[in-house]
């Protein structure tokens, strides 16, 4: 039923009246997806999220729920549920108190109460500890309380604040397959915000990245990642992130910190009259040989990360990073080279992408 | 509760080589700062005769319940507690009330300035009772309750330093818990009975008692508006025993202050620690 | 969307008038607080200063506008002079009793001892839970100047006793040693309280580099607790002004010959006992003008105190 998308026309809020800080949003959340709010702090994500649980006024546009306008709606009309990032579990109330509680108020019938409890209890492995208070329980127990709390709601909106960020390394890849499973079986409109881009991959169906209030891109993981649309993007999605360095179009050729590198045809008619542009490309599309087959660059240092080694090299005094694995190994100089396929064109002025070249396989 | 212990182990640690000295100073200081309640205590049980010749000793070997059956022959006791009592639950059933619904209007209710709305009710705690004396007694006289229990209550019905402790108990209640409630459809008034009260009950009963006790205990106000003695509190009361330094009446005032102080002792022996705890955790911080 | 329908239909008939009426919910849970402030706090402070300028019997139907007249014949009068001494002196007394001996057993209770505190304070506090006109009571017995405890203890030097309440000087000693007996545990509380939050990493830090226990109040103590010396400060002041009239009242009466008066209680004599409430109200004034004085200065020097720090 489309009717429980969620949209955001020109939406902006602003604390003090001068200065926004949701500039202007317009975005379609349609229902049934897991939409991620993805962005570093201070970007307005979770003041987005609080707009559409009614928790936050909005000062300027209209944001519509379920066909109507919501803005003047209270948060307990908007038929929310909601998982903040501390939990937010009544510490005077057993876990069993705490997932009841609203149901209770919502005057829903005992033996329904009962059932959706017993279910979603089971369903978390929670059983056991029905009687517990949360003070008792560890950090994932609670995070899977408050999971609860708000599954029993059966609401067609599913908000989540941060709610793994407390949770240790293990748990965390844990809960984000059982976020997942709970929402195949649900399917609810399922909203989830968070800074860290691999939870942000392995959870969204979609990706909202914002920055500075405003939306950056709005697409699904694959494209975020392969097809950035801003310097913003790129930078931050993928870790090392993306190298990124002023470079000149001198004829048929980039030069690139000294170096000069023949443009694809493909890409001319995209990079188009432009003579200064920003060239990005991903560590893992750059390549270091021990055999002179491209220009010469010093390895800066080396940084093993267990599963891939990390290396940072200078390449006519510019540092660059590249990706390899662990059995590489490295020499003091080196020699470069770069997928040029996998590269990325950004304008010099708007740092918007200039686009790919068509049939290209970004993959 | 582990850092705390580990904590008070060190300052074991630390400090156990001067420490005889302050325990002797502090030992020495709490004689002298109890030695008036026992005295007051020991007093109301002796003979005048007793009274003179025992010295500095608060104890006596004939004990005697006489002071008490005079008082009760003097004074109406029962009289004077009962109008202490309705005076002190009005204050402090109205009181705990009006501060609760404020303070929690005050933390949850999103208003728009609300440290402006809170540092009024913090000042009116410090203006010097004096300068509303007199207008309130005219007030007062106006609306015809001079010379009543209700005249006593009325400017007590709320309270600055209520509002001040238990708004700082609710401030340490997350802000996500209220919100949770507040998707849940739940109103003001049951996020504040159900999930608010629940959890600044020390506080609340701390202030419950504090309120209690300050009410039983106070002069200035009740001297003011209660003229006809069968309106006295217990604690105005005492002024009948004021007259003369004669030491006549030594014994019997000593019963009175002994009663008049029974009800305050009880409850702070059974609240002791909700009310030291509820008013060492609110000092004024940063 | 069945369950979002059913759960407006649901949410009770009261509280779907609250959220109509949003500002009127706030309104109602402030307004009893709000209406006792406005009515028994701010209005008379208004109207004091009214009556401050008024020749007026407190009966009486008229009063008469007579400008600063109050004002002139108070500063004329000894007796507010008097008064006006002894306030001073009552305050002194009482910032030793309640603002500096309780700063002092707080920070040995709190950091200098490692066992007892807790039933040192629990007892401490107990006269504070007296009424003051307990207080008053009692302390007139122990300072009995016949075969009081204290004048035993005076014979047992070979001393008379003074007479404590009768003779100039002695009388506002001993009624702020009622006073501040009865006042001393709930300020020690209150410091307590703060000096337990000063991280004990800090002292033993300094104890490390040997500072005295005298220095490490002064340069650690003291800095992280000035907030709430401040409190207790403005609460002794208040204190000072208004706590000694029961014991003035109940013991004294003022007298010998105005010796133990203080402001409050000339404020009580001209209004109940002389009738002259504008004379009054001008002095009632005048003691909130000079604590809002001592407040301002007294907020001077604790800037001062942590700029230097």
């Amino acid at each position: 039923m489309s009717t429980i998308d969620i949209e955001f026309k020109n939406v902006s809020k602003s604390y003090d009246g001068k200065n926004d800080i949701i500039k202007g949003i317009d975005l379609l959340i349609p229902s049934g997806q897991r939409t991620i709010l993805l962005g570093p702090s201070g970007c307005g994500k979770t003041t987005l999220l609080r707009m559409i649980s009614g928790l936050e006024t909005i000062t300027g546009g209209e944001l519509w729920m379920g066909g109507e306008v919501v803005n003047r709606l209270e948060p307990g009309d908007r038929n929310v549920a909601m998982v903040f990032q501390n939990y937010a579990l009544y510490p005077h109330m057993t876990v069993e108190k705490n997932i009841l509680f609203g149901m209770e108020i919502a005057k829903i019938a005992k033996e329904e109460r009962e059932r959706r409890l017993v279910q979603a209890l089971d369903m978390f492995g929670l059983t056991d500890y029905r009687g517990c208070y949360p003070k008792e329980l560890s950090g994932g127990q609670r995070q899977r309380v408050a999971l609860c709390r708000a599954l029993v709601k059966r609401a067609p909106y599913f908000l989540l604040d941060e709610p793994l960020s407390n949770l240790d390394a293990q748990l965390r890849t844990m809960a984000r397959a059982e976020l997942v499973r709970m929402h195949r079986v649900y399917l609810p409109t399922f909203i989830y915000v968070t800074h860290d881009q691999v939870e942000a991959m392995t959870i969204g169906e979609k990706i909202v990245v914002l920055n500075e209030g405003k939306i950056q891109q709005y697409d699904s993981p694959d494209v975020i990642y392969n097809q950035p649309k801003n310097v913003f993007v790129a930078k931050f999605i993928g870790a090392p992130s993306m190298n990124i360095e002023d470079a000149a179009v001198d004829g048929f050729d980039l030069v690139v910190s000294g170096t000069r590198v023949p443009i694809p045809a493909a890409w001319r008619e995209k990079i188009g009259g432009r003579t200064k542009v920003k060239f990005g490309i991903r560590p893992e599309h750059v390549e270091l040989m021990k055999e002179p087959a491209g220009p010469q660059v010093q390895i800066h240092y080396v940084e093993n990360q267990g599963d891939k080694k990390s290396i940072a090299f200078l390449l006519d005094g510019v540092i660059f990073m590249a990706t390899a694995g662990t059995h590489f190994e490295t020499q003091d100089t080196m020699y470069l080279k770069m997928d040029w396929d996998k590269m990325h064109i950004f304008d010099a002025d708007t740092t918007e992408n200039v686009g790919y070249p068509e049939g290209e396989d970004r993959k | 509760m582990r850092i705390r212990r580990e904590k008070e182990r060190r300052n074991i640690q630390i400090h156990s080589k001067g420490e005889w000295k302050y325990q002797v100073i502090l030992i020495v200081s709490l004689i002298i700062m109890m030695y008036p309640i026992v005295y007051m205590i020991g007093t109301s049980f002796k003979t005048l005769s007793d009274i003179f010749a025992s010295g500095l000793n608060v104890f006596t070997a004939n004990p005697t319940t006489a002071n008490y059956r005079s008082v009760f022959v003097s004074n109406d006791v029962l009289r004077l507690l009962r109008n202490s009592l309705i005076i002190a639950l009005i204050v402090t059933i109205s009181k705990i009330i009006t501060s609760v619904l404020a303070s929690y209007c005050l933390c949850f209710m999103n208003l728009k300035h609300p440290e402006i709305i809170f540092g009024l009710f913090t000042v009116s705690m410090f203006i010097p009772f004096s300068v509303i004396m007199i207008p309130n007694y005219l007030t007062l006289s106006q609306m015809g309750l001079n010379n009543t229990l209700l005249g006593v209550a009325l400017p007590q019905l709320a309270d600055a330093m209520g509002i001040y402790r238990i708004r700082q108990s609710m401030r340490s209640i997350p802000k996500p818990l209220i919100e949770a409630a507040r998707l849940d459809n739940v109103g003001h008034f049951t996020i504040l009975r159900r999930i608010v009260l629940p959890l600044v009950k020390p506080a609340v009963i701390a202030m419950i008692i504090f309120f209690f006790i300050n009410s039983w205990n106070e002069f200035v106000w009740p001297m003011l508006i209660l003229k006809r003695e069968e309106l006295y509190t217990i604690t105005l009361a005492l002024q009948t025993f004021m007259d003369s330094e004669s030491g006549s009446a030594w014994g019997s005032s000593m019963a009175l202050a002994t009663i008049a102080t029974m009800v305050p002792m009880v409850l702070y022996i059974f609240a002791q620690r909700k009310i030291i705890g509820t008013f060492m955790q609110s000092g004024v911080k940063e | 969307m069945q369950d979002k329908k059913r759960a407006r239909q649901v949410s009770g008939k009261t509280q779907r008038f609250w959220k109509k009426h949003r500002k009127l919910e706030k309104f109602a849970y402030l307004l009893p607080s709000i209406t006792i402030f406005c009515v028994f706090m701010v209005w008379p402070i208004v109207y004091n200063m009214y009556l401050s300028t008024m020749e007026w019997n407190m009966v009486s139907p008229v009063k008469k506008f007579v400008g600063f007249d109050n004002y002139k014949n108070v500063f004329s009068d000894p007796g507010f002079l008097k008064a006006l001494g002894n306030t001073g002196l009552y305050v002194l007394l009482m910032m030793l009793f309640c603002f500096v001996a309780p700063y002092f057993y707080s920070y040995v209770m709190g950091k200098l001892i490692t066992r007892g505190a807790k039933v040192y304070r629990a007892l401490m506090f107990f006269p504070s839970l007296l009424s003051l006109a307990v207080a008053a009571i009692v302390f007139m017995w122990l300072f009995n100047s016949v075969s009081g405890p204290v004048a035993e203890i005076f014979e047992l030097f070979g001393h008379e006793s003074p007479h404590w309440f009768t003779s100039s000087g002695y009388v506002i000693v001993a009624l702020s040693i009622a006073t501040g007996w009865r006042s001393f545990g709930y300020n020690l509380i209150v410091f307590l309280g703060a000096i337990v939050e000063v991280p004990i990493e800090l002292i033993e830090a300094a104890k490390l580099e040997k500072a005295s226990n005298w220095k490490i109040f002064w340069r650690i103590v003291f800095p992280l607790t000035s907030p709430t010396a401040l409190y207790v400060f403005i609460i002794t002041f208040v204190m000072g002004l208004q706590y000694v009239f029961t014991p003035i009242q109940m013991i004294t009466k003022g007298g010998p010959n105005m010796a133990s008066t203080n402001l409050v209680y000339l404020i009580y004599q001209y209004s109940f006992q002389f009738f002259q409430t504008g004379r009054a109200a001008a002095v009632a004034i005048i003691s909130l003008v000079i604590f809002l004085l001592v407040l301002l200065l007294q907020n001077r020097l604790n800037k001062r105190v942590h700029y230097e720090n």
